[in-house]
């Protein structure tokens, strides 16, 4: 990195710089803690009717207007570019929270991946909702961050829209997956990130042709520790993840095996909702390396117990 | 003149290449069910091939497993049916037929329905999956309906007719113990074996290829080294990892086999012979160092 750097530069780099090793303190903090709130919040509602249960599990924790200020830019992270079964969020989902987001005032809201219309029309509620949808913009403009306290991941292309959006929701399924054992959350930001770095959450920082012989997942431990380096970017301020139909084998593409506990969770913290979560593929939180890695960057809770767990 | 030759050789060689990559392109294609066969399903649009790399495209961290194997490349096509319901169909062709039938192994859920479709076949509520020489295809439904499912099987015949030829599974498979195997599978590394779910998210057994066993009361693995020296030093790692690890308690060897329990109440046995090592997992002691020894005894006699 280039030790002077012009005013404009350092203006842009300010703006985006999540990762903090430019920006200074206070947009490092920002970023980093989500919702400034230490109190980690998480509420769960189970039944048919997942448009509604996503708004009813958003309202217990208070409500859209308390993430979403009227005027603000919302960035969403939809896990939603695989066809199979089981393999993407419901867009019912998806749609209640950006309804949520319009209702309380957003400005504009950014796809902070490609949200095809392909997969809008899986929804009974896509035509009903076509101005909705429509406000709901994709760019596909990345910026490099840096990574300060990345242990793995020191650098990373991401979509510049996660950085500037005023408020960050995450929007993923909870679903097996053959490297990392689950992906839920923390695993999502690889949705925002380039192909490039991606390639890098495999290999690690060493790159070039040895790389391309280990093999992919050669070493989990990269993987797991990269994603729990990539969350340190910009943390989610509200997650609300989709545990109603979801692959429990074959993940993350599938086909697999379904298991259907039609469960809409909102979180106000993303590992605290992971944590919760992974109980649907009979696994143990605390054997789960990205979770562990997370925690030790003091992402969210040491364990359940710290977080308010509402259901209905 | 040297520039001259060089230049010819690069326009060869592009050309080679090109011409390489249409056959293959044509291979796939000629896999495809002719459109009056599938009748009452049609193609939503042109057949898709993802090439190496770019089958994160199609199927994000999926891919991994694939290329843990040995990938190719895919086509991929929907089909719809009048009611608004579609199929996905995706022919993989692998590099080897003990690829294809790798990959179908691991990803065969335990209650499939086997079914008479391709060499091994079987039928799941909304898909099918089947091998056949080099190829592992997968055929789902966006619903489990009984349309759906009567397309998915026609659709699955059709590719299966237009394989050409078989393939062998990997000989490594024969090598578990046959009396009470209920499933096998074939692994190429750690993403392969760790779909069991019995190992944590540590390559122990430093990617090698192997065949893993399930049995009423237990689970046994076989893996394969380059030669008895690289084997010893696995199993020397192992009986560390075993030691070492917090999961693992009340470590013994005894009889040339290593036994640990874990936090889980599953005891893990291991052993070598020659290549080869043997794990065998079980909830009983006993069972799990039998089993183990036996297996191991069994590969000294071949």
């Amino acid at each position: 990195m280039k030790d002077n750097i012009d005013r404009r530069e350092f203006v842009k780099r300010c703006a985006f710089a999540g990762a903090g090793i430019i920006a200074g303190t206070s947009i490092s903090k920002a970023f980093e803690t989500g919702n400034l709130s230490t109190e980690y919040e998480l509420c769960s509602v189970v039944g048919d009717r997942y448009f509604d249960n996503a708004i009813k599990a958003v309202e217990a924790l208070g409500g859209m207007k308390k993430f979403v200020q009227r005027g603000n830019t919302v960035g969403i992270l939809v896990n939603s570019p695989l066809d199979n079964a089981g393999a993407f969020v419901k867009p019912d989902i998806s749609l209640a929270v950006v309804k949520m987001c319009l209702d309380a005032g957003a400005k504009q809201i950014y796809a902070l991946n490609d949200i095809s219309q392909r997969y809008w029309k899986r929804s009974k509620l896509s035509e009903k909702m076509k101005t909705e949808i429509e406000r709901v913009q994709y760019s596909d403009e990345m910026t490099e961050v840096t990574i300060e306290k990345g242990k793995m991941l020191k650098k990373a292309e991401i979509s510049r829209a996660l950085l500037s959006c005023d408020v960050y929701i995450n929007i993923p399924i909870i679903k097996d997956h053959e490297g990392t054992k689950y992906t839920c959350n923390l695993k999502n930001i690889m949705g925002a990130c380039s192909s490039s770095t991606c390639r890098r959450f495999h290999f690690g920082e060493s790159s070039g042709l040895s790389s391309l012989f280990k093999g992919y997942y050669s070493n989990i431990e990269v993987l797991a520790q990269s994603i729990a380096d990539a969350n340190l970017i910009r943390r989610p301020n509200l997650s609300v993840v989709d545990a109603t139909e979801f692959l429990a084998t074959n993940g993350p593409s599938g086909p697999g095996d379904i298991r259907m506990p039609r469960e809409v969770i909102a979180a106000t913290n993303c590992l605290a909702a992971d944590m919760y979560a992974t109980r649907h593929l009979g696994l143990d939180w605390a054997e789960l390396l990205v979770i562990r890695y997370a925690q030790q960057h003091g992402y969210g809770p040491k364990t359940l117990k710290e977080v308010r767990i509402q259901t209905i | 003149m040297t520039r001259h030759f060089l230049f010819i050789c690069v326009l060869i060689a592009v050309s080679i290449s090109q011409s390489i990559s249409q056959n293959q392109t044509d291979s796939l294609f000629s896999l495809l069910p002719k459109d009056s066969i599938t009748t009452g399903w049609s193609r939503v649009d042109t057949a898709r091939i993802y090439r190496g790399e770019e089958l994160f495209h199609l199927i994000d961290g999926g891919a991994d497993l694939f290329f843990e194997y040995g990938f190719r490349q895919v086509m991929a096509v929907e089909y719809q049916n009048a009611g608004g319901e579609s199929v996905n169909l995706e022919i993989y062709e692998m590099n080897d037929p003990s690829a294809a039938y790798g990959i179908y192994s691991i990803r065969i859920a335990d209650g499939a329905t086997p079914i008479d479709i391709g060499q091994e076949g079987s039928a799941h509520p909304y898909y099918i999956m089947l091998w056949k020489g080099k190829y592992y295809v997968s055929v789902a439904g966006s619903d489990s309906t009984q349309e759906c499912r009567k397309g998915l099987e026609v659709i699955a015949r059709c590719v299966d007719q237009n394989i050409p030829g078989r393939g062998q599974r990997p000989s490594i498979v024969e090598l578990l113990p046959k009396e009470g195997l209920l499933t096998r599978k074939y692994f190429r590394g750690y993403l392969g074996v760790s779909t069991i779910r019995v190992f944590d998210e540590k390559d122990i057994f430093r990617s090698a290829e192997g065949a893993i066993g399930a049995y009423k009361d237990r689970t046994m693995l076989v893996l394969r080294y380059g030669n008895t020296a690289e084997a010893e030093q696995r199993l020397v790692e192992i009986k560390a990892y075993l030691k070492s690890n917090k999961r693992f308690q009340h470590y013994k060897h005894r009889d040339q086999i290593s036994t640990a329990i874990d936090s889980k109440h599953r005891y893990f046995s291991s052993g070598q012979s020659g290549a080869y090592l043997v794990v065998a997992v079980s909830s009983v002691d006993s069972i799990s160092q039998a089993s183990c020894r036996g297996a191991t005894l069994l590969l000294g006699t071949r």
